[in-house]
C-alpha cells in the first residue's frame, strides 16, 4: 500500500499548532490594539461646522470655561452654547467676519449649529460632570489640554479603565477647588500627591466608587 | 430541593401552610413537581417542534448576523451630532439639561383630586409622586395617579381634529365652538364626566346666566361616588358630603365599603388607616377593622373580622344594627327576623358592642356600591353610637344645577345639539340608555381614543382629549383643599380641554379666554390675596380646606328609609358590578401597566372574570377557568368563571372596565396562532385579550347590584394568566404574623428575660412565636462581601429597608411606581401566563384556612392536581372564610448573595454600600443567578419587550427576515408601530438603562435615585465633606408611593435615619432566615387585632396556629440542631 500523504505531513500537527498559536496571538495583539479606546479615540479630530478655536478664546483670552458651557457645573451634561453666548462678544468683535456667518445665521434663525461630538461615553454609562468639577477633578484630567487645541481633540481615551484609575486613585487627580477650570494648573513643587493630595482628598471625603453602580444603573 | 426538609429551617413547614392559591392549598407530602422549577413551565423552555434544523438555522443566521454586524459598524464610531438650543431662551428659566424639574400639579379624580409632583426630563413629563407637603393628603396617592403618566403617552390616543372625515386645526374648533355659542335660537345639552374644578363651576355659571333655559348640563359617571354626597344632603337636609377621619376612629365596621382599595380617595383612606396600625411598641393602640360584604375586597382582606354575606343584604345588616340602636326602621321594612342568619346576627351584637364601647371613636362606613337607604341608615347609625363629627365629618358642598345620563336621555328632546366633554355613553351608558340616540345629537364631543373618531356617525366633530399633564385646570382635594392642575407639557396633539371648550362657548363672537387665564381668574376670585406663582409652585392654596359643619347642627330630615330585601330565588345569582381595581371603569383599560399589574386579590392579570363562591359553583355546576354565561333578562355575557375564596354565595362579582372594542393596542388585540411555537398555554387558536364587557347587563350607570342573574358554564376552557401560580412558599414561614395579644405577651416575656444570657434582641418576638430560625451565622453558605476585605465595606452608607407588613394593604401602588421608576416593559398576557412578567417588585398575597390541615388534605394524587396544581384547588371547603395576607416582595438585597456566587461574567456584584447590583453590560443571560435566587425575584428579559410588539415578540430574523434587514439599517428600530414607539420612547426615565432581550434584571433600591443623590450631595458639598446622605435626601419609588408608610428605606449606619429605628422593632424578621443570607431587607411582622368576644374570634392567625397545631413542634428544635451540628 503506497502512502496517501506524504512525508512532510507528519509535522502537521506541530505546524498547526505553532500557527495556531501565532495567528491566535496575532489577532489577540491586533484586537487590544487597534479595537481599545485608545487607539479608536484618542487622536479622533472632526472637522466642525464652525472653525471655533478653544485656542485663542480659552488660551489667548483666558475667558473661562464655564462662560460657554455654564452648566457643566450643575449638571451630567456640560451644555454647548447656544449661538447667543457667541454673540454677546461677536456683534462687536470680528462683526462681519465671514468665518463667523454660521453663527450669525444661526443666531438670527434661532436654528442650532450641528456640532459634531467629540467626547461620548457610552449610553449605558452614567457620566457626570458635575460631581466632578465641583469635587477637584479638572477638566484637563478627561479633555485635556482643550486651551491649546485650535481643534478639539480627543486626547484622553475615556476607557473604563481610563476611569477606574482615577477612581482608584483619587489623591493623584484632586486639586484645588479653586483650580479645577484653570487647564494650566500645576502641582507646586513641594506638592506631594501622598501628602497634599491625600489630605485634599480626606478634607472634601471624596469616595470615589470604583463600584459598578457607580456608573451603571 | 426539598424545602420542607431544607437544613437549618426551625419549624416543620409541612405543618405551617402559607398558600399562594387555592391550589397550593391541598398539600402534599412530597411537593410537587412544579414547586422545583425555576421558572413556571415553559418559561425556560425552547418551545416545542424546535428541531435540530431550526436550530442550525438559527446558529446560521447568528453567524451571519455577526459578520454583517462587523462589516456594517467597523471600528470607528459613528459621527454624531450635537445640537444646542437655538437661544438661550429657548428652554425656559432655570433649566439645566440633564437636571429633571419637579412641578406640582394634581389629577383630578370624580369627587376630588390627587396633589402630585411629577417630574419632567427634557420636557418630558416621566414620573408622578404624590406632593408631600400638600396637608389634605400627606403625598398620599393610588396606582392609578402613578399610572396616569402611561396614558399620556397612550398610542392610541386621539389625534386629529376632525369632522365627516375632513382633518382640520384647533383654531377651526373653538371658532366652531364660539359660533355655537352665538347661535340664536339653537339649544345646546353638555354632557359631561364628574369633576370638582372650581374653573369648570364658574363657567358652568357663567354659560347657565347668560344662557338660561337654552343650554342644560349633564354629568356622566358610570360609577357612582357622588352617592356619599347624595345620601348625606339627603338624610341631613342640606348640601354636605361626609369626610371619614379613619386616623381618629379605633374600631371600625365596612359594610361592603372598599376603602382602601375600589372607593375614590383610597389612597388617602389608606394613609389613615395605617396609622392606626403602627406598632412601635407593644404597648402602641391599633385600630380594629370589621368588614361585612359579598366580594372579597382589600379592605376585606385586611379585615379583623370579616363576615360574608349578600351585597342586597348589608341592607338588612344596617337595618339590624339600627334597630338595636334603638333607631325606629319602619315597618314593613325588610324582615330582620328572617333576612339574617343566627351566625351573622350573634356576629352583628359582638361587633356592635364593641362599636357602642368606642362611642365617638368607632366609625361605619357604607361602600359605594350600596343604595342611597342604607347610606342614609347608616349615617343614623353613626349617629346613635355619637361618631359623627368625630370620626366621621361632614362638609358643606355647593348644591349643583346638573342632571344625570338619564335626565338627559329624558330631555333630549328639548336640545338641538350635544356637546360632549368626554364621555364615553356607548360604552358605559348601560343597557337602558345605550347612548345611541344622545350620540346622534351630539355635535361636537372630545375623545380619549383614535379609533372613536371612525365610530363616530356623520356630522360629529372630534376633538383630541388633553390629559392633566398637558391642560390647565384646577380642582378641589377630598377635604376641600383647592389645587392647580398645571400642565408640564403642551398638548401633544394638540389636544382640548374641557374648559377651552367652555371658554370657546362662551365667548361667542368675544374674545376667548385661554384656559391658564380661566384658571388663573377662579383662583382671583377665590383668593384674592394669594400669590398665584406661589399656589403653583407648592401646588396646593394653603389652608383653603372646607371647614366642616358643626356636627349639633345636623339634624335629620328625611324618615328612615323603607328597606325591602326578598331572599335570592334559588339558581339565581345577585350581579354585583365593581370597579376593577386595574383599570377603574375602563379609563386605564389601554395602559399596559394598569393591564399588567395583578388585581390584588385574584391576582390576574390582562382579563377580568365572574367571580363566585365554592358553594355557588358547586351548586350551579361552574367550572373554575371555564367560560360560563351570564344572562338577565335579555342581554347576556359569557366570561370565565372564577372561584374565589372569601366570596357570599349566590352572587357573581363583575368587575368592570375591559372588554373593549376598537383597534386599541393594549386593551383589545389577539394573539396569532404560530405553527412554529406550539404553545400549551394557549393551544393554536387565535386568543383575544382585554377581559369582557359587562356594562351591557347594567340597566343604567351606578347600578351596582342587580338581582335575577342566570349563570351556566358554557363548558369552553380560557387561558387566564395569573401570577399567583408561581414561586411556591411551600409552607414556609415566610409571612409571619400574630395576635396583639400574642404580641403583647411576647414582649413581656421578652423584657422579663431580657438579662439572661442566650437573649437575641432582634428576633425576640417571631422566636416567642417559634416561627423565628436559630441559625444564624451569617455567610456560611455563600461568601460574605465584606469579611474577608473590610476596607471595601463603605463606613458611610450602608442601605436597608423595612417591610411593616401590618400597614401594607396591598394596593399595587407600589408597584406601578416601580415600573415607571425604573423603565420596567411589560410582557402581555401570553408571557405572564409563561411565568416571565417583569416586575422588579410583586405583592404576594395568601390565604391561610381556619380549620385548615394541609396534611390532612394529601389524599389526592399528585397526578389529578394539574400542571400548576390548580384543577382542585376550587373545590376545599376551608377556602369560604380565608384570611388574607399580603407581602411586597423584591430583591432583598442579600450581604452572602446566592446570586453573585453562580454569576460567570461577575455581572451581578456587591458594591461597597450593601447593595447587589446588576450589570447589565456584562450579564449574557446564563440565568443561573435567578436559579439560585431562593426569593425569585429576578427577572429575565426573554425578548425585546421594549422594542417589539406584544403579539409578535416571537418574530426573529429567522421567521421574518425583513427584521434583519430593518436592523441593519437603523439599530434604534422598533418592530412597533412607528407612532406607538415615538410615544412609548417618551415616557422612559433617562436615569435609568432600558434593558434588551438577554439582560438579567431585579430591584436595585433604585440606584440610579441614590447615585443621583450621592451626586447632589455631592455637589452641593462642594470642598467641604459633607457628603452623607441623610434620610430626606433619598426615598427609592416603592417608599415614596406607599400611602400607609409600608416601606422604609435608608442608611443603616445613620443612628438617625427612619430605617434603623424601624429595624429596632422586635417585630422585624427576615425572609428565609435559615439560609443565613443577611437579607437587607427586613419586614416586621403582621399583627391582627381580633376581639375575642366575637363569635369567629381567634387567640392566634390562622396560620400561626397551623404551625402551633403541628405535632412535635417542641421536638423540631432539638431535631433542628442536630442536623446544625451534623453540618459542622
Amino acid at each position: 500500500m503506497s502512502n496517501i500523504f506524504p512525508k512532510w505531513t507528519n509535522r502537521l500537527p506541530l505546524i498547526l499548532l505553532v500557527g495556531g498559536l501565532v495567528a491566535g496571538a496575532c489577532v489577540v495583539a491586533g484586537v487590544t490594539y487597534y479595537f481599545t479606546p485608545k487607539y479608536t479615540r484618542v487622536g479622533y479630530e472632526p472637522i466642525q461646522p464652525v472653525a471655533f478655536s478653544h485656542e485663542i478664546h480659552s488660551g489667548q483670552m483666558g475667558i473661562d470655561c464655564r462662560y460657554c458651557h455654564n452648566d457643566v457645573d450643575k449638571s451630567w451634561f456640560s451644555n454647548i452654547p447656544s449661538a447667543e453666548t457667541c454673540m454677546k462678544c461677536h456683534t462687536q468683535v470680528l462683526a462681519d467676519d465671514p468665518r463667523l456667518a454660521p453663527i450669525r445665521e444661526s443666531f438670527e434663525k434661532n436654528k442650532p449649529i450641528p456640532w459634531v461630538q467629540v467626547h461620548k461615553v457610552p449610553d449605558y454609562v452614567y457620566f457626570n460632570h458635575a460631581v466632578h468639577v465641583n469635587r477637584g477633578v479638572s477638566c484637563v484630567s478627561c479633555h485635556g489640554k482643550v486651551n491649546e487645541m485650535k481643534v478639539v481633540q480627543h486626547s484622553k481615551p475615556l476607557s473604563m479603565a481610563f476611569c477606574l484609575d482615577c477612581h482608584r486613585n483619587p489623591h493623584e487627580s484632586v486639586r484645588p477647588h479653586d483650580e479645577v477650570y484653570n487647564l494650566d494648573w500645576e502641582p507646586p513643587a513641594d506638592w506631594s500627591f501622598d501628602r497634599e493630595g491625600v489630605e485634599l482628598v480626606n478634607k472634601m471625603n471624596v469616595r470615589s466608587s470604583q463600584n459598578c453602580s457607580a456608573c451603571h444603573r | 430541593m426539598k424545602a420542607p426538609t431544607q437544613k437549618g429551617q426551625v419549624t416543620n413547614a409541612s405543618e405551617t401552610q402559607y398558600w399562594r392559591s387555592i391550589g397550593q392549598s391541598i398539600g402534599k407530602e412530597e411537593h410537587p413537581d412544579w414547586a422545583d422549577r425555576e421558572f413556571p413551565e415553559g418559561a425556560s423552555e425552547l418551545p416545542e417542534n424546535f428541531s435540530r434544523r431550526d436550530f442550525l438555522k438559527l446558529m446560521g443566521a447568528s453567524a451571519g448576523l455577526a459578520g454583517a454586524g462587523m462589516l456594517g459598524v467597523g471600528c470607528r464610531r459613528p459621527e454624531e451630532i450635537i445640537v444646542p438650543f437655538g437661544s438661550e431662551q429657548e428652554p425656559g428659566q432655570d433649566y439645566v439639561h440633564g437636571v429633571p424639574m419637579y412641578f406640582a400639579t394634581a389629577m383630578p379624580t370624580r369627587t376630588g383630586a390627587i396633589p402630585l409632583l411629577a417630574e419632567s426630563n427634557e420636557g418630558r413629563p416621566t414620573k408622578v409622586s404624590g406632593n408631600p407637603d400638600c396637608p389634605s393628603v400627606e403625598g398620599s396617592a393610588d396606582g392609578f395617579a402613578y399610572a396616569s403618566i402611561l396614558n399620556l403617552y397612550d398610542p392610541d390616543r386621539a389625534r386629529q381634529y376632525i369632522k365627516n372625515g375632513k382633518v382640520f386645526t384647533k383654531w377651526n374648533a373653538l371658532d366652531e365652538l364660539s359660533k355655537m355659542g352665538s347661535e340664536e335660537g339653537k339649544r345646546t345639552a353638555f354632557l359631561m364626566p364628574d369633576s370638582t374644578s372650581p374653573s369648570r363651576k364658574r363657567l358652568i355659571k357663567d354659560i347657565q346666566a347668560k344662557f338660561g333655559d337654552r343650554v342644560g348640563f349633564y354629568v356622566h359617571e358610570a360609577l357612582d361616588f357622588k352617592i356619599h354626597q347624595r345620601a348625606a344632603t339627603e338624610a341631613f337636609g342640606r348640601p354636605i358630603r361626609p369626610s371619614w377621619k379613619l386616623a381618629k376612629a379605633s374600631v371600625v365596621l365596612s359594610l361592603d365599603c372598599d376603602f382602601m382599595g375600589a372607593e375614590e380617595g383610597s389612597g388617602h383612606y389608606t394613609c389613615d388607616f395605617s396609622k392606626t396600625r403602627k406598632l412601635a411598641k407593644a404597648s402602641d393602640q391599633m385600630s380594629r377593622l370589621y368588614s361585612v360584604e359579598a366580594l372579597l375586597t382589600q379592605t376585606g382582606a385586611n379585615a379583623d373580622h370579616r363576615l360574608r354575606s349578600n351585597a342586597s343584604q348589608i341592607a338588612l345588616v344596617a337595618s339590624y344594627l339600627a334597630r338595636k340602636l334603638g333607631i325606629e326602621v319602619p315597618s314593613g321594612s325588610a324582615d330582620v327576623d328572617t333576612g339574617l342568619t343566627d351566625t351573622q346576627t350573634v356576629w352583628l351584637d359582638a361587633c356592635l358592642k364593641d362599636l357602642k364601647n368606642h362611642s365617638g371613636k368607632g366609625l361605619v362606613l357604607s361602600g359605594y356600591r350600596q343604595p342611597e337607604a342604607v347610606h342614609i341608615l347608616v349615617h343614623r347609625i353613626n349617629d346613635a353610637l355619637g361618631n359623627n363629627g368625630k370620626t366621621i365629618e361632614f362638609l358643606p358642598v355647593e348644591s349643583e344645577e346638573t342632571g344625570s345620563l338619564q335626565d338627559l336621555a329624558n330631555d333630549l328632546g328639548k336640545f338641538d345639539r350635544v356637546i360632549d366633554l368626554g364621555c364615553n355613553v356607548q360604552y358605559d351608558g348601560g343597557a337602558s340608555i345605550r347612548g345611541d340616540a344622545i350620540t346622534q345629537r351630539t355635535a361636537f364631543r372630545l375623545t380619549h381614543f383614535k379609533h372613536d373618531e371612525s365610530h363616530s356617525s356623520e356630522g360629529i366633530t372630534n376633538a383630541p382629549r388633553a390629559h392633566y399633564l398637558e391642560s390647565w385646570g384646577d380642582a378641589f382635594t377630598s377635604d376641600g383643599t383647592l389645587v392647580p392642575v398645571q400642565p408640564l407639557i403642551a398638548p401633544l396633539f394638540d389636544a382640548m380641554s374641557e374648559l377651552e371648550v367652555l371658554a370657546a362657548f362662551i365667548a361667542g363672537k368675544e374674545k376667548r379666554s385661554t384656559a391658564y387665564e380661566v384658571v388663573q381668574s377662579t383662583f382671583n376670585e377665590i383668593a384674592p390675596e394669594q400669590s398665584w406663582e406661589r399656589y403653583l409652585h407648592v401646588g396646593f392654596l394653603q389652608d383653603s380646606q372646607t371647614t366642616p359643619v358643626n356636627a349639633e347642627d345636623l339634624k335629620f330630615s328625611s324618615d328612615v328609609p323603607l328597606i325591602e330585601v326578598a331572599p335570592i330565588k334559588t339558581g339565581e345569582v345577585e350581579l354585583i358590578f365593581t370597579r376593577d381595581y386595574s383599570v377603574d371603569d375602563g379609563r386605564f383599560a389601554n395602559n399596559g401597566w394598569c393591564q399588567e399589574v395583578p388585581d390584588p386579590i385574584t391576582k390576574i392579570t390582562w382579563d377580568n372574570v365572574i367571580s363566585v363562591s365554592r358553594l355557588t359553583s358547586e351548586e350551579l355546576n361552574l367550572k373554575h377557568g371555564e367560560m360560563a354565561e351570564l344572562r338577565l333578562g335579555e342581554e347576556k355575557v359569557e366570561a370565565p368563571v372564577w372561584v374565589q375564596p372569601g366570596q357570599a354565595d349566590n352572587c357573581v362579582g363583575l368587575p368592570l372596565g375591559y372588554g373593549r372594542t376598537g383597534k386599541l393596542r393594549i386593551a383589545n388585540f389577539e394573539y396569532e396562532s404560530r405553527p412554529l411555537i406550539n404553545n400549551e398555554f394557549f393551544g393554536s387558536e387565535k386568543i383575544p385579550v382585554g377581559g369582557f364587557d359587562f356594562y351591557p347587563l347594567r340597566s343604567h350607570p351606578g347600578e351596582s347590584i342587580v338581582r335575577g342573574g342566570k349563570i351556566r358554564s358554557t363548558g369552553k376552557a380560557y387561558p387566564l394568566s395569573s401570577t399567583q401560580e408561581h414561586w411556591s412558599m411551600e409552607g414556609r414561614p415566610i409571612i409571619r404574623e400574630a395576635t396583639l395579644s400574642e404580641y403583647r405577651k411576647s414582649e413581656a416575656k421578652r423584657a422579663s428575660e431580657i438579662d439572661k444570657e442566650d437573649y437575641n434582641e432582634k428576633h425576640f418576638f417571631p422566636d416567642n412565636l417559634g416561627l423565628g430560625s436559630h441559625a444564624r451565622n451569617e455567610g456560611k453558605i455563600y461568601k460574605h462581601p465584606y469579611k474577608a476585605n473590610p476596607e471595601t465595606q463603605s463606613d458611610m452608607h450602608q442601605w436597608g429597608m423595612s417591610v411593616d407588613l401590618n400597614s401594607c394593604m396591598g394596593c399595587n401602588a407600589c408597584v406601578i411606581a416601580c415600573q415607571s421608576e425604573n423603565n420596567i416593559p411589560i410582557v402581555g398576557k401570553e408571557q405572564v401566563a409563561n411565568g416571565r412578567e417583569m416586575h422588579w417588585l410583586r405583592i404576594d398575597r395568601y390565604y391561610t384556612g381556619r380549620d385548615h390541615n394541609p396534611q390532612a388534605a394529601s389524599d389526592i394524587p399528585i397526578k389529578d392536581m394539574g400542571q400548576n396544581g390548580d384543577d382542585v384547588q376550587h373545590t376545599e371547603p376551608w377556602i369560604d372564610d380565608p384570611q388574607v395576607v399580603n407581602m411586597p416582595m423584591s430583591c432583598v438585597h442579600c450581604e452572602s448573595a446566592p446570586c453573585e456566587s453562580v454569576c460567570p461574567v461577575n455581572a451581578t456584584v456587591h458594591d461597597a454600600e450593601g447593595m447587589n447590583v446588576m450589570a447589565y453590560n456584562r450579564c449574557v443571560g446564563t440565568r443561573y443567578c435567578s436559579n439560585n435566587c431562593a426569593w425569585k425575584v429576578r427577572r429575565f428579559n426573554y425578548f425585546d419587550y421594549n422594542k417589539r410588539p406584544l403579539e409578535n415578540l416571537y418574530d426573529s430574523p429567522m421567521t421574518k427576515p425583513s427584521l434583519f434587514f430593518d436592523w441593519l439599517g437603523d439599530r434604534e428600530k422598533s418592530s412597533k408601530d412607528e407612532d406607538e414607539w415615538d410615544l412609548l420612547k417618551l415616557a422612559k426615565n433617562p436615569q435609568v438603562s432600558v434593558r434588551m432581550r438577554g439582560v438579567m434584571e431585579k430591584c436595585d433600591y433604585c440606584s440610579a435615585r441614590i447615585q443621583n443623590a450621592k451626586i447632589a450631595k455631592k455637589v452641593k458639598a462642594g470642598a467641604s465633606g459633607d457628603v452623607m446622605l441623610k434620610d430626606a435626601d433619598i426615598k427609592t419609588a416603592c417608599q415614596s408611593a406607599c400611602s400607609a408608610d409600608a416601606i422604609t428605606f435608608g442608611n443603616l449606619l445613620d443612628k438617625d435615619s427612619a430605617v434603623v429605628a424601624e429595624k429596632a422593632n422586635t417585630r422585624t424578621y427576615e425572609t428565609l432566615d435559615f439560609l443565613d443570607n443577611g437579607a437587607r431587607t427586613t419586614y416586621l411582622a403582621k399583627v391582627r387585632n381580633p376581639n375575642p368576644d366575637m363569635p369567629d374570634a381567634y387567640e392566634k392567625p390562622f396560620s400561626t396556629k397551623e404551625y402551633k397545631a403541628s405535632e412535635g413542634h417542641g421536638d423540631e428544635h432539638d431535631h433542628h440542631h442536630h442536623e446544625k451540628e451534623g453540618d459542622h
